[in-house]
């Protein structure tokens, strides 16, 4: 009896539209991560800047599902190789065709606290590491030595080792930490149903993502569309 | 008839051993993914307020109260942090305008929260943030700027080789709060001072371009 109860319990997941959740994943985050999308999905926009318009689509609701089922198809649960990370796809890895579909989060999707608009940030900035066609936008190797305006070295968002050096840069301003400055600031400016905090958090969190982007003209081409 | 049983037997036996062995092979493929890729623990999603040690950032002893002995405001608060739905219209509705009982709450949660709570701290300042009225209310937001650096997500006090900037959300949004308040100037530039001598970096730069860098030594 317990075996069988056992088993039913493996096979229970939840699903959020064209999204499946492996079993291995907790059920406490299945449901977070389902709330946040439901969220992004519901999101509506009275404007849209241009590189927004061309990597996510408007600023609504059906282009972010649009965006994020058409790159991810199935979540299963991992550590991603690292104590603090909360999300990670590998490249390759899919849910049984040839295309990059899978993402797996960590147990640190629910258990830190993070605002909403930073586990939104992760999410679609791995959902962009899936597009193949793209060699999946990887990241760059930062600049040795990397300092910011005080001369300190810069440090990693979710590791703090200092980026010289290290893959955690982006020279594009569409890659994956890219995309994550043009969502999250048109969020930012132009979401009509997103309360004061998001809208705030989605201004402090993609402030904090341009960092990243070590090519200047890259930079200003954010700039020039977001700020 | 007899021999007809025995086939439908058969049949249903082979058919409940297949299922079986369908099942317990699906069970070996998940475990063997679980070796590569660990599973989770699930964690309690109520909001922990820490009733026993003094606050991270003051020495005030926080009493746990139970939920009958807060006001309305802050029971909706806890609520809704608990929900861990940010873009909750009541954030902007009936938590908007607070009165003086209502921050003394807030304030009072703020103290009781485990610092590792980083975004509930971070909403509370926020919330706090948008109903500065006196000189009074801008002492809090000098505590959080000056309060002692969040050093890793899973424990404050033991570095994790982290620097997620979540660590620093509750001083960046006080400072960005602090940005956006056009009224107690002087006292909030004041404030804005000593969070630009801050050892992180990114807090004593966004406090400079808040006061503006002209101002900052006068």
């Amino acid at each position: 009896m317990s075996k069988l109860i056992l088993f039913t319990g493996l096979f229970v997941s939840l699903s959020a539209g064209a999204l499946e959740f492996q079993s291995g994943v907790p059920m406490d985050i299945q449901k977070q991560m389902i709330q946040d999308l439901d969220f992004f999905y519901s999101v509506s926009g009275e404007a849209v800047s241009e590189l927004h318009k061309n990597v996510f689509g408007d600023v609504s609701g059906s282009d972010y599902k649009k965006f994020f089922e058409s790159r991810v198809s199935v979540v299963g649960a991992g550590t991603c190789g690292s104590a603090s990370a909360v999300a990670c796809v590998w490249p390759g890895v899919s849910s049984g065709g040839t295309h990059t579909d899978n993402m797996f989060i960590t147990k640190n999707y629910t258990k830190l606290s993070h605002p909403q608009i930073a586990r939104l940030m992760v999410v679609y900035h791995e959902a962009r590491h899936t597009e193949d066609e793209n060699e999946n936008w990887p990241h760059i190797d930062c600049p040795t030595p990397y300092l910011d305006e005080n001369g300190h070295d810069r440090v990693s968002i979710w590791t703090q080792t200092p980026l010289q050096g290290l893959p955690g840069c982006d020279e594009t301003p569409i890659g994956s930490y890219g995309s994550s400055v043009v969502l999250l600031k048109n969020i930012q400016k132009y979401c009509v149903n997103c309360n004061e905090k998001v809208k705030m958090d989605a201004g402090i969190y993609g402030d904090d993502q341009l960092e990243r982007i070590t090519n200047a003209e890259a930079k200003k081409d954010l700039q020039r569309d977001l700020y | 008839m007899q021999k007809r049983k025995k086939i439908y037997s058969a049949i249903s036996t082979s058919l409940i051993l297949l299922g079986l062995i369908f099942v317990l092979q699906r069970q070996k493929t998940l475990v063997s993914e679980e070796v590569n890729a660990p599973i989770p623990t699930t964690v309690s999603p109520q909001l922990e307020i820490d009733d026993q040690a003094p606050s991270f950032s003051t020495a005030v002893t926080v009493i746990k109260k139970p939920a009958s002995n807060w006001n309305q405001k802050t029971n909706l608060l806890i609520k809704l942090l608990e929900n861990k739905n940010d873009n909750d219209p009541r954030y902007d509705s009936e938590l908007k305008v607070l009165e003086e009982n209502d921050k003394a709450e807030f304030r009072k949660l703020y103290h009781g929260l485990k610092p590792e709570k980083r975004n509930e701290r971070g909403t509370i300042v926020f919330l706090l943030g948008r109903n500065i009225q006196s000189v009074n209310d801008l002492e809090f937001f000098r505590e959080v700027i000056t309060e002692p650096k969040c050093l890793s997500m899973t424990n404050c006090h033991i570095s994790e080789n982290t620097d997620d900037i979540t660590l620093i959300y509750p001083q960046v949004m006080a400072l960005r709060m602090l940005k956006t308040n056009a009224s107690l100037k002087p006292e909030i530039q004041a404030i804005l001072r000593v969070a630009s001598t801050n050892p992180d970096p990114r807090i004593s730069k966004l406090a400079r371009v808040s006061v503006g860098s002209s101002n900052i030594n006068k």
